[in-house]
């Protein structure tokens, strides 16, 4: 027997298939319909979330870059090159030793004042001012208080 | 672009009224598939779901294949996953008054037992040989159409229907072929 004759007799054995409702009833087009509305609506928020977030992702970045510049700022002297990590250092007549992790937390922290600075830099300064009182005689603190000075000169003009 | 293309890409971009329009136009033969597929137990249900999964599956669909195509394998997925799940009747197992009901009382009785086996033989195939049975000699698609519906080399569907084949050879005692 040909297969699309048995193919043949198995459909007219079953006949047709029975009746139903509309497979597109209203209830389900209107439901497809929010459905569409709500993936558009997620689509957006999921586009606009992504924006703020790297819109302040790249502020965070550049403004931390700014801060962290090679020293192009005026009155600002050029940078030694940094010593070993493992040699403590002197800085200055008191002599106190700065590691390169101490050097970098307070060139965070003077990062993160600058940052809250940026709505209030009375409040930026006065932070670090903290700093400085707290780190008088390391490199990182005199550098700070130069740029600190620096910005200051900057205002006044 | 055709009429049904330009209603792809309406729906495609989120038009319902346009998706509404080609699941009426393609809705017969979707259910026509699903019911040599599935049997009619949860028809309707299985319809909507076809068409609720097509709808969600557009933004996907880059007209590679026909849109029927498309809706076809969505429908034997769904059918092959619900017979799955059932137990098929046994090759000897009576079809539990579903025996040729077209036969009636003054039917040919011959007929009706035929027809009853021909059932019989063709529900007691694996799902995958049964699909492949159906969509290439039932519906009459082409080999090539059948392996884009399954979305299965046409290689494989090739050794599907002879598996099928010799299968139904076995159970209704006459060998079937090409």
């Amino acid at each position: 027997m040909k297969a699309d004759r048995l193919g043949e007799a198995y459909g007219e054995a079953l006949g047709a298939p029975p009746d139903g409702a509309p497979a597109f009833r209203p209830a389900l087009v209107r439901a497809i319909a929010r459905d569409a509305a709500r993936r558009r609506r997620a689509r957006w928020a999921l586009a606009g979330g992504l924006g703020l977030a790297t819109a302040a992702a790249t502020l965070v970045m550049l403004d931390f870059l700014w801060m962290t510049r090679p020293h192009s700022r005026p009155g600002v002297e050029p940078r030694p090159p940094a010593p070993r990590a493992s040699a403590p250092r002197d800085h200055g007549a008191i002599g106190t030793a700065v590691s390169d992790d101490e050097e970098a937390a307070l060139l965070l922290a003077a990062a993160i004042v600058r940052l809250e600075g940026l709505g209030d830099p009375e409040a930026g300064r006065e932070r670090l001012r903290l700093v400085l009182r707290d780190h008088p005689h390391s490199a990182a603190a005199r550098e700070a208080a130069a740029r600190l000075d620096g910005d200051s000169s900057g205002d006044r003009r | 672009m055709t009429d049904e293309a330009a209603r792809v890409e309406r729906a495609r971009r989120g038009d319902a009224a346009a998706f509404a329009e080609l699941a009426e136009a393609h809705r017969d033969r979707v259910r026509r598939v699903l019911f040599r597929l599935a049997g009619a137990e949860a028809l309707d249900d299985h319809e909507q779901e076809v068409f609720v999964a097509a709808w969600r599956a557009l933004p996907a669909y880059r007209g590679e294949a026909a849109f029927s195509t498309f809706l076809l394998r969505i429908a034997a997925r769904r059918a092959r996953r619900w017979i799955s799940r059932r137990r098929r009747p046994a090759p000897n197992e009576p079809l539990d008054g579903r025996a040729d009901a077209r036969a009636g009382p003054d039917g040919d009785a011959a007929r009706g037992e035929r027809a009853a086996a021909v059932r019989l033989a063709v529900e007691s195939l694996r799902p995958a040989l049964r699909a492949a049975f159906v969509l290439r000699y039932v519906e009459g698609l082409d080999g090539k159409t059948v392996a884009e519906v399954l979305g299965r080399p046409e290689g494989t569907v090739r050794s599907l229907l002879f598996a099928a084949r010799r299968e139904l050879s076995r159970r209704l005692g006459e060998e079937v072929i090409e």
